[in-house]
């Protein structure tokens, strides 16, 4: 049986999502258009509000302030591009992190290519963008700064609450892609001056397909659309709006809600129970800052062994050598080469993520088959 | 990504793993970088003209790793020429390599040609 501690890329379904997404599918009431004025869409829509509403208290914001998407790419290039092309008469430059998802950069990419100015701010060697970089970093015509909460590939986590106090004092827009910190940090879009915060569901135990995209009341048409069509979500993301998938995406909120801090100390718990296994080998690095990260992530680059083979000697455990989104490249991470590691060093890195249903079992038996894993090419590579 | 029955048999159990044990003279050929993407180590044990024993250290993909246990195994008791005889693009399709892999193979190639250079260049002509 495959451990799967790639929880970072996507998780498994909640029994209690998928119970509940499974009778709504079922449920003749359900099948109505939720925007059809007839009683039959207004079931919907309200079994729609009621997840709305529990996405929104996860990140402490209000129902009317979350507009559903596909997922997290969609969130996050409407953040920024529907962010950055509303504002462009006052300005037309952006900062944000080079170890940004590359949904956030290959937005950024294409503002660049339509004549906005882009400042990819690189990070230090703990993964860590310090708020006094961003304050040096904006100009007079910046309106939008796009920082993730945790990175996903390392798991470090930012300062998000220093860079939205210093983004809202100069008025300009500030963007949080907290994909990967929902459910495991807390999050309140009021106390972290956040504008736009972009979620996923597959990534704390809700469905593939749905995700959100927050915008606070105040920035509410400052926001230009992506899609073209019906009035849906305000106009903001037209399209039927995939019931199924957004009770999914409420059921698995709650649940992140009510689960966060028992969540949250129990992966500490493995996190840590794992690095220390896996840091007895030889030559093994930790990636990114070693306290300030999030609980389910250990990043690690091995010396004198080769990624690839690595993830393979280890395939009783489903892992990833970087951002899943990234792994049909061959080229090392840029995320671990603004660290500072190597070429060979970054292309050796794993990525253990963590999650609900992960066991201590789990994490000692991974640990067992690392440090046999990483013998085992040693012991094929010629000496150095 | 997809990995053969054949390649997952040689890179859990590398036959041939360097250097070789036999007394004797050994020939060695070194190619690659970790920047390449594999660094091979080739060392061959050459009597009476013969490879006696052939030998591998790799630090690659699977793909690497295995097509060097194949080819050392396969050289073994073949004239020292044989070292030159390797072909990259029947050993790839052997191991179904991606077409973009096929690099990785040709350092082993280096890597073999290499170590039948040591041995032209470092044996007296009577033991050739």
């Amino acid at each position: 049986m495959t451990i799967y501690l790639d929880h970072a890329a996507s998780t498994p379904v909640d029994p209690e999502v998928a119970a509940q997404m499974a009778a709504a599918l079922a449920d003749a009431g359900l099948q109505a258009n939720p925007s059809s004025a007839h009683a039959m869409g207004e079931a919907v829509r309200a079994r729609i509000a009621q997840a709305r509403a529990a996405v929104a208290a996860l990140i402490g914001a209000r129902p009317v302030e979350i507009v559903w998407t596909s997922g997290a790419t969609e969130a996050n290039n409407l953040a920024v591009i529907g962010a950055a092309r509303m504002r462009a008469a006052r300005g037309r430059h952006i900062v944000t992190a080079a170890s940004e998802h590359v949904s956030v950069l290959a937005a950024c990419d294409e503002l660049e290519a339509h004549g906005f100015s882009v400042t990819r701010l690189v990070t230090d060697g703990d993964g860590i963008v310090a708020p006094p970089a961003i304050a040096a970093a904006l100009r007079p015509e910046t309106t939008l700064v796009s920082l993730m909460q945790v990175n996903n590939e390392t798991g470090v986590v930012q300062d998000v609450a220093a860079v939205g106090a210093l983004c809202r004092e100069r008025g300009i827009l500030f963007h949080v892609d907290a994909c990967q910190a929902a459910g495991r940090e807390p999050i309140d879009v009021r106390s972290q001056a956040v504008d736009l915060m972009s979620l996923s569901a597959h990534k704390m135990h809700g469905p593939k397909g749905v995700g959100a995209l927050f915008i606070s009341r105040e920035t509410a048409g400052r926001v230009e659309p992506l899609l073209f069509g019906g009035g849906q979500e305000r106009g903001l993301r037209p399209g039927t709006i995939a019931t199924q998938q957004v009770i999914g995406m409420g059921v698995a909120a709650s649940l992140a809600a009510a689960r966060r801090s028992s969540d949250s100390a129990r992966l500490t718990t493995l996190r840590d129970q794992l690095w220390q296994a896996i840091g007895e080998v030889p030559g093994v690095y930790l990636n990114g800052h070693p306290q300030r990260r999030a609980c389910h992530i250990v990043n690690v680059s091995v010396a004198g062994v080769e990624g690839e083979s690595l993830l393979f000697a280890m395939r009783e455990v489903a892992l990833s050598s970087g951002s899943a989104c990234a792994a049909d490249s061959d080229e090392p991470s840029a995320v671990l080469r603004l660290l500072g590691r190597s070429p060979e060093l970054a292309k050796s890195a794993l990525r253990f993520s963590l999650g609900r249903t992960t066991t201590a079992e789990e994490v000692v038996q991974a640990g067992r088959l690392f440090a046999a894993a990483v013998a085992h090419l040693r012991r094929v590579a010629p000496a150095a | 990504m997809h990995y053969s029955p054949l390649v997952r048999e040689h890179f859990d159990r590398p036959r041939q793993l360097g250097p070789p044990r036999g007394p004797g003279p050994v020939a060695r050929g070194l190619a690659g970088s970790p920047a390449e993407g594999a660094c091979i180590l080739i060392e061959a044990r050459v009597v009476d003209g013969r490879l006696e024993e052939v030998t591998f250290r790799a630090l690659g993909c699977p793909w690497v790793i295995a097509g060097c246990s194949l080819a050392v195994e396969r050289l073994v008791g073949a004239p020292v020429a044989a070292l030159a005889g390797f072909d990259p693009a029947a050993l790839a399709a052997e191991l179904d390599l991606p077409v973009e892999r096929l690099g990785r193979l040709l350092i082993l190639q280096d890597a073999l040609q290499n170590c039948l250079a040591d041995w032209d260049t470092t044996q007296p002509a009577t033991a050739r």
